[in-house]
């Protein structure tokens, strides 16, 4: 099992936008920001994984196949819906009885903006990335992760269950 | 939908109060279309070259997060994307 560590992300992403001289070229800045999206991505994978499978197993089959069986449509689709101000009938008997708290509804804005930042970032020629919204996309993504492990345990269970069962 | 003058008044101020510390150039929007086709916003909040190792992360989400929610609760529904750039970046050419 070779889990992506979110800190080397981080510090891959930081090294990226760091050129020893001028200004980072295109071809860094836009990796920079796919890796604070995935550093966040794997980070949340890991956690719901964890729970569900167990960190000790994680050297198990299963284990990979419940990593592998998030998407990141699904997990865009979900941090929007737990940003609304009233959550949709379905989603209702799964989420904490006064709603998501702050911690996780930054965290679910964080990833939004982020996996769109990422998407243009590997895509979208059209568009300059730069180097400060790049370390700031970074910035951004670390606090996220701070945040999400600041919300509580009911919160994060809440939604990391979500995350690996999708409401019908 | 909210004008473009408002949209730029709604960051400029959510800007100002998470972004203390940073001096702020200005703030611009432009419409876009996001990764799945649907009509977003971008906006763009202009620093001063080198200031971006001065704003920390919750400062930068907060910021994110706050000029999500007010666009909402005024009625706006295309998604933000929020940006950063100084003038210099925004005036740069080329590969670098």
């Amino acid at each position: 099992m070779a889990i992506l560590n979110p800190d080397h992300l981080f510090e891959q992403a930081g090294k990226l936008i760091s050129p020893p001289a001028g200004r980072p070229r295109q071809v860094d800045v836009r990796p920079a920001i796919s890796a604070a999206y995935y550093a966040i991505f794997h980070a949340t994978i890991t956690a719901a994984v964890d729970q569900l499978i167990g960190v000790t197993s994680r050297d198990q089959s299963r284990y990979g196949l419940a990593y592998r069986s998030v998407h990141h449509a699904w997990l865009r689709d979900l941090c929007r819906e737990i940003q609304k101000s009233t959550l949709s009938n379905k989603f209702k008997p799964y989420t904490p009885p006064s709603g998501f708290d702050p911690n996780i509804t930054a965290f679910a804005a964080a990833v939004v903006e982020l996996q769109e930042k990422r998407h243009s970032a590997d895509y979208d020629v059209m568009i300059r990335m730069n180097r400060s919204d790049a370390a700031l996309a970074i910035a951004t993504a670390e606090a996220a992760l701070n945040r999400f492990s600041k919300a509580s345990e009911p919160q994060r269970l809440a939604f990391l269950s979500l995350l690996l069962f999708p409401p019908r | 939908m909210l004008d473009e003058k408002r949209i730029q008044k709604i960051a400029q101020e959510v800007a100002s109060s998470n972004l203390a510390s940073t001096n702020i150039s200005s703030v611009s929007s432009s419409a876009a279309i996001d990764s799945e086709g649907h009509e977003a916003l971008r906006i763009t909040i202009v620093i001063e070259a080198g200031s971006e190792s001065r704003i920390n992360g919750d400062a930068a989400l907060d910021t994110l997060v706050g000029i999500q929610d007010r666009l909402r609760s005024e009625g706006e529904e295309r998604f933000a994307i929020v940006e950063y750039a100084t003038n210099e970046e925004l005036s740069a050419g080329g590969d670098s």
